[in-house]
């Protein structure tokens, strides 16, 4: 009987974890805060990227250096 | 971003190049003066795909179009080489190739842009910025961000797209009822299709209309003020499926949106947590079975470049709006 409860138990606890939501008013905050790149993440930001090529060669014919161009399909800073 | 993290990378271009980003699926194909500019760049690059049809890379180059130096692969020895080679052989230019004095650029007025390829965020519509992360559990159940070391870090980083909305899908946000409703089912649809999906390490698969085997999206009215402010929840859950089973996502999802007076929306947060499972087109080497994927949303004004950059799924518009 004590075995048949103790497994009723944790098959109820399994189907909670299962069916209730993961994401709720109290923790979607955090949850949301978790996803977000980190500061670590964002140091390529400390690189002042431009997003359009005629801009880029404008300012570098401005400064008098090259150009460097990611070029990737889907927007390197948009996408993945 | 993983190169572009590194310190002294981040020195060492700051202080040689200046940097841009393109989406080459645009750039490839624009008639523009711009197209033309990029394409004349591509023909001077070794390429591995049939025929050049994909321009990937990185390149270094002068501002009126010599290729300095071209890599398309991410491992760092030959990315350094690349780095440096294009610093190299701009200093072997001649004066008058690399000095100010001898550019003249006129900018490109919006109306010289080909209207096939670029894509602006709608008038007095909104923007989300999209964040996607693979998730782990801790010893105790709780959800953790993967940690990888080196190169291997690469998929466990955040994710980045966005979602535009019109003025009038943002305003179908709202109600003047105190009812629950459900949200407008092409607003739902286009969540699912382009954002509920795995985009960590390579362009997504988009979910199609008969994968959205069930999904419900809830809001009701939080509170309201005194000041004409509105707030809202937004929950529910979704099971994206393909029909082999071989790819899918179970979540569920809660957040948060506001309008003020004049039923601009003023913030919007929105937290998806579900288990994904399998490969995309493009998105091969997933983890075993399913696995937690997160995907936070938010309100930007799109005042930064960046912000304003399209959805991934906009290449197609008639397929997005």
């Amino acid at each position: 009987m004590r075995n048949w409860v103790i497994a009723l138990t944790t098959t109820l606890a399994a189907c909670h974890a299962l069916c209730e939501p993961r994401v709720t008013p109290e923790n979607y905050l955090r949850l949301h805060q978790l996803i977000q790149p980190t500061p670590e993440e964002n140091h390529w930001k400390k690189i002042p990227w431009l997003t359009r090529l005629w801009d880029a060669r404008i300012k570098a014919a401005a400064e008098g250096k090259p150009i460097l161009l990611w070029e990737m399909d889907g927007n390197p800073m948009a996408c993945t | 971003m993983f190169f572009f993290s590194q310190p002294s990378i981040i020195d060492y271009i700051n202080k040689h190049y200046v940097p841009v980003v393109g989406d080459d699926w645009y750039q490839r194909r624009r008639t523009d003066a711009e197209g033309i500019f990029f394409t004349g760049l591509h023909k001077q690059a070794p390429h591995t795909t049939p025929d050049g049809w994909s321009r990937q890379g990185l390149y270094t180059l002068t501002p009126d179009g010599r290729l300095l130096s071209f890599t398309n692969t991410w491992k760092m020895k030959p990315f350094m080489e690349y780095l440096h080679g294009g610093v190299a052989s701009w200093n072997k230019l001649p004066p008058e190739q690399r000095e100010p004095e001898h550019f003249h650029i006129e900018a490109l007025s919006e109306n010289a842009l080909d209207p096939d390829y670029v894509r602006t965020p709608p008038e007095g519509g909104s923007i989300l910025k999209v964040y996607t992360r693979i998730l782990e559990h801790d010893e105790n159940g709780a959800l953790q961000i993967c940690r990888e070391q080196g190169e291997k870090a690469w998929g466990t980083h955040a994710a980045m797209d966005h979602y535009w909305m019109t003025r009038t899908e943002v305003r179908s946000l709202f109600t003047e009822e105190t009812a629950p409703f459900a949200l407008p089912e092409k607003l739902a649809v286009r969540l699912m299709k382009h954002n509920f999906v795995d985009n960590t390490r390579g362009e997504p698969t988009r979910w199609e209309l008969d994968e959205m085997v069930n999904h419900r999206f809830t809001s009701n009215v939080l509170f309201a003020d005194n000041a004409g402010n509105t707030t809202y929840a937004l929950s529910g859950s979704v099971l994206l499926q393909t029909s082999d089973n071989q790819r899918g996502y179970k979540a569920d999802f809660y957040g948060t949106y506001t309008h003020n007076i004049d039923w601009q929306l003023t913030d919007f947060k929105m937290t998806v947590v579900g288990d994904h499972w399998g490969d995309g087109k493009y998105t091969p080497h997933s983890r075993p079975g399913s696995a937690p994927l997160g995907i936070a949303f938010h309100l930007v004004d799109g005042t930064k470049a960046e912000d304003r950059l399209p959805p991934q799924g906009i290449r197609k518009p008639e397929r997005y709006w």
